[in-house]
């Protein structure tokens, strides 16, 4: 199955792992499947909304979303989703 | 809450600020966060931000973002925080820092005056995102 991937920053959010395996035939099925397994993750992916904040980066296997079919790129068994926050200060 | 790093790692923290000026420099730290947290090796970046907003903004790409990821991944260690300079302004977060923080991660912030590198120091934004806390460098 997938496995999610995410950056040091997210890991206290699902339970101090650095990836975690999910089900889901889409990018958009498999973070639904991921705020479900680690609910505290919900807050810093969706907004109240249920849409992914803009400061989220998705890929799949190192491509942005944003190049393959957003959130309804769909998945293989062996791919790895990484989610990582954009990052700006001033 | 305190970070440790050494000279040297200081020492290209400033001269990342001194080569960006008048623009703001960055990139990230790289090290370990267990019963304590060390800077081991920093990442230095090219600020992404468009032309006209480097004076006092920086972006770092997704994609330089994930690299960093890999990169740390393959030195067995960890993205622990990022560093940044503030051009002839003090070095404490901005109302913009705060708005694109993360908790966990530790910004260094350098203030770089008239070209020269002055003196940094580290923040951590709290949980609730409200504000951030400084944390005490210490230098070895």
């Amino acid at each position: 199955m997938p496995v999610l991937k995410v950056g040091a920053l997210m890991r206290y959010y699902i339970n101090n792992q650095a990836e975690a395996a999910v089900h889901g035939a889409t990018v958009s099925d498999a973070l639904q499947d991921a705020v479900t397994q680690y609910p505290n993750l919900r807050f810093h992916v969706f907004d109240s909304e249920g849409k992914l904040r803009r400061h989220i980066n998705v890929f799949v296997n190192d491509q942005n979303v944003r190049e393959l079919g957003g959130l309804e790129t769909k998945l293989n068994e062996s791919d790895r989703i990484t989610l990582l926050a954009s990052i700006s200060g001033g | 809450m305190m970070l440790r790093l050494s000279k040297d790692v200081l020492a290209q923290i400033h001269a990342h600020g001194e080569d960006a000026y008048p623009e703001e420099g960055a990139g990230f730290l790289l090290g370990s966060d267990g019963n304590e947290r060390a800077v081991k090796t920093i990442l230095p970046l090219t600020n992404s931000r468009e032309d006209a907003a480097r004076h006092n903004r920086y972006l770092i790409t997704p994609e330089d973002y994930l690299k960093a990821e890999l990169e740390a991944d393959r030195l067995g260690l960890s993205l622990i925080g990022v560093f940044h300079s503030h051009p002839d302004h003090p070095n404490r977060p901005s109302e913009f820092d705060r708005d694109w923080a993360q908790p966990f991660f530790s910004y260094i912030i350098t203030s770089v005056d008239s070209g020269k590198a002055i003196e940094s120091r580290s923040w951590r934004l709290i949980e609730d995102r409200s504000q951030f806390e400084e944390e005490k460098i210490q230098i070895n």
